[in-house]
């Protein structure tokens, strides 16, 4: 599927008629899909009334089975694949568009660079009530959706710079400071965020518009809380009134199974699931921020299975408490001792965890060692 | 005491093309460097004005998409010049290899000119993706190394070029002598992406050696993780493909052993 073309070979009225006249949002980006889907959900209605794909069937045809199957909710909240944005924007017609971040997906053929350029065309022709989204820490992000008709900014922070120390418009290198970026070349820089997370006593606000609304996301470190800024300018930007969203987006315990902590013995064990340096380095990100222990857990899944955790942030964890564990523990094990960390090797997913002392473990998975180890924990703990 | 050696590492353009982990390959030099004694700089060069002179440069990504950026992209620069007078080594993965050979394959089956810097030229061929595992190579130095490939391509060498590696287990350059890539002059040229640094220190070794211009062989330093984490891969693919015909090759007791 070169090019990840084929979503254009889906014809955008059939996913018209299924989308019907309902108010949609639609969220894309490398990493977060999932959980700032079921948040925005959640924001937008009371009730549920959400049509909603968050398990992650996020190209055309999936949006299509999950429009077709709810006929009667007049909201809708779905995930898109980066590369389907062009058809699933031009079918559903949406109220917002929220775009979290862009960096390199290794798993197909399709390059940034395409990705970037696609979406630029398709902001361009975003219906004129149509709002962006966007993370303005990205540079890339910023620069795709310079060409919508309506943009709005939430601060969504960047955890993965090294696909963008380019400028994309005039390839000059950026300049990038802790909390934003400037372009010497075109004199383009970070846009002021219109939704900013900020602490709040022991937690997290969102600051929008001279108020504070307070957050309390489950989710791990400060992903949560920009999920939720995320969820709470798309509910703001269908008129939907923010406090209440947020209370919503505070009872979201779980999103398909990642999130809600799973109790293992006077553990309880958090589950991230990555797919690229992008996704590593912001569970990197948590375990350092949160000071947690950490449990690496890797099964195979094909050839080049780990080959995108060699260029992940790991000498971060130097000092941090690890245990890797899963059929590909051996790689996990490498990595990490190339990155300095001192990782010990546990012969199951119980033992990493209960391994370190009693308390809260960020578990940091691949896909398929995700897939295990929520299916056992779900298992044990009904 | 002679003063202790430096090199610039250099990964060129790592964004005009589809990634495919190479890049880890700079890191994996740095760390083998510095355990040989060796202080590597890394440098990323994203625009041709950045280039710098490096003893070392890294070219790699997949996909056929990025090729003539890549190519054209180069061509601003001193590599070929640097690389084809001896005074850098090269180290080309899969699009980059395409980059530097003497004729590649474009998105739509069209043959372009490459740079040119590699006795190859590329051709159309069905898609193949799997783990490789190659033989030992005394005369290089090399243990049984270990990669994955997936490209629609098959490799062909000219001038009498040797391939880098031959493959126990793999498509390679797609030739009947189980070849692939190809070492040419101060060009590493391969399919294999792993991140094949990291995860074959020798090869990082070969590579180090040549930017010194050392001619004996490293002192033997282990690396046990890494060491593990291929052996475990080899493994694997060595069980779940047997050699095609091995069932042949049994005496005829034991085959008639395992048929019940």
């Amino acid at each position: 599927m070169i090019g990840g073309r084929l979503a254009l070979r889906v014809d955008p009225e059939v996913l018209r008629a299924v989308a019907g006249d309902r108010r949609t949002v639609v969220v894309t980006g490398t990493n977060g899909k999932s959980t700032v889907t079921a948040l925005v959900a959640a924001a937008l209605s009371p009730g549920g009334a959400v049509v909603s794909n968050s398990t992650g069937a996020n190209m055309t045809d999936g949006i299509v089975t999950a429009m077709a199957a709810d006929r009667e909710s007049s909201l809708a909240a779905i995930e898109c694949d980066e590369v389907y944005l062009g058809p699933v924007a031009r079918g559903t017609r949406p109220k917002a568009v929220v775009v979290l971040n862009s960096s390199r997906e290794y798993t197909r053929g399709v390059s940034l660079k395409s990705t970037l350029e696609h979406w630029r065309h398709t902001a361009a022709t975003l219906p004129h009530d149509c709002v962006a989204i966007v993370n303005v820490d990205d540079p890339l992000v910023s620069w795709a959706f310079e060409t919508a008709p309506r943009r709005i900014g939430v601060s969504g922070g960047l955890y993965w710079r090294d696909d963008a120390l380019v400028c994309p418009a005039c390839g000059t290198v950026q300049d990038f400071t802790d909390t934003s970026w400037s372009c010497p070349g075109c004199h383009r820089s970070r846009p002021e965020p219109d939704w900013n997370v900020v602490p709040d006593g022991d937690g997290w606000a969102v600051a929008h518009a001279g108020g504070r609304t307070r957050l309390d996301v489950t989710v791990p470190g400060r992903t949560g809380p920009v999920g939720g800024a995320f969820a709470l300018a798309a509910a703001d930007a269908l008129g939907v009134d923010v406090d209440a969203a947020a209370e919503r987006i505070s009872a979201v315990a779980d999103v398909d199974g990642r999130y809600a902590p799973y109790r293992v013995g006077e553990h309880q064990a958090r589950l991230l699931m990555l797919k690229n340096p992008a996704g590593w380095a912001e569970a990197i990100d948590v375990a350092v921020s949160t000071g947690r222990p950490l449990v690496v857990a890797l099964d195979p899944f094909g050839p080049k299975d780990t080959a995108t955790m060699w260029e992940a942030p790991f000498h971060r964890l130097a000092g941090h408490e690890v245990f890797v564990t899963g059929g590909r523990r051996a790689d996990g094990l490498a990595i990490l001792g190339a990155s300095g960390v001192e990782a010990r090797e546990a012969p199951d997913i119980e033992s990493a965890v209960t391994s370190h002392a009693p308390g809260e473990v960020v578990v940091a998975c691949n896909y398929p060692a995700f897939r295990r180890i929520s299916k056992q924990f779900r298992g044990s703990t009904h | 005491m002679s003063p202790q050696p430096s090199l610039t590492v250099a990964t060129l353009f790592p964004l005009a093309t589809v990634a495919a982990a190479d890049e880890a390959n700079a890191a994996a030099l740095a760390r083998r460097g510095a355990a040989r004694g060796i202080s590597v700089a890394l440098v990323t060069v994203d625009r041709p004005e950045a280039f710098v002179d490096a003893h070392v440069y890294l070219l790699g990504g997949t996909g056929r998409g990025g090729v003539q950026a890549l190519v054209d992209t180069v061509a601003d620069t001193d590599l070929v010049v640097r690389v084809r007078d001896g005074d850098a080594v090269l180290l080309a993965v899969d699009a980059g290899l395409d980059a530097v050979s003497r004729a590649w394959v474009d998105a739509s089956g069209a043959t372009q000119e490459g740079l040119g810097l590699a006795p190859v030229t590329v051709h159309h061929d069905h898609e193949a993706t799997g783990t490789v595992v190659t033989r030992p190579d005394s005369s290089l130095d090399l243990p049984a190394l270990v990669g994955w490939e997936a490209n629609d391509l098959r490799t062909e060498l000219h001038d009498g070029a040797r391939p880098l590696f031959t493959l126990e287990a793999g498509r390679g350059n797609r030739d009947e002598g189980a070849g692939e890539g190809v070492l040419a002059g101060s060009v590493l040229g391969t399919r294999l992406h792993g991140p094949l640094l990291a995860l074959n220190p020798e090869l990082a070794d070969l590579v180090l050696g040549r930017a010194v211009g050392r001619d004996e062989p490293w002192p033997t330093l282990e690396s046990p993780a890494v060491e593990r984490a291929r052996r475990e891969r080899i493994a694997e693919v060595r069980r779940d493909t047997p050699a095609a015909g091995w069932r042949d090759r049994l005496p005829s007791s034991v085959a008639r052993l395992l048929r019940t």
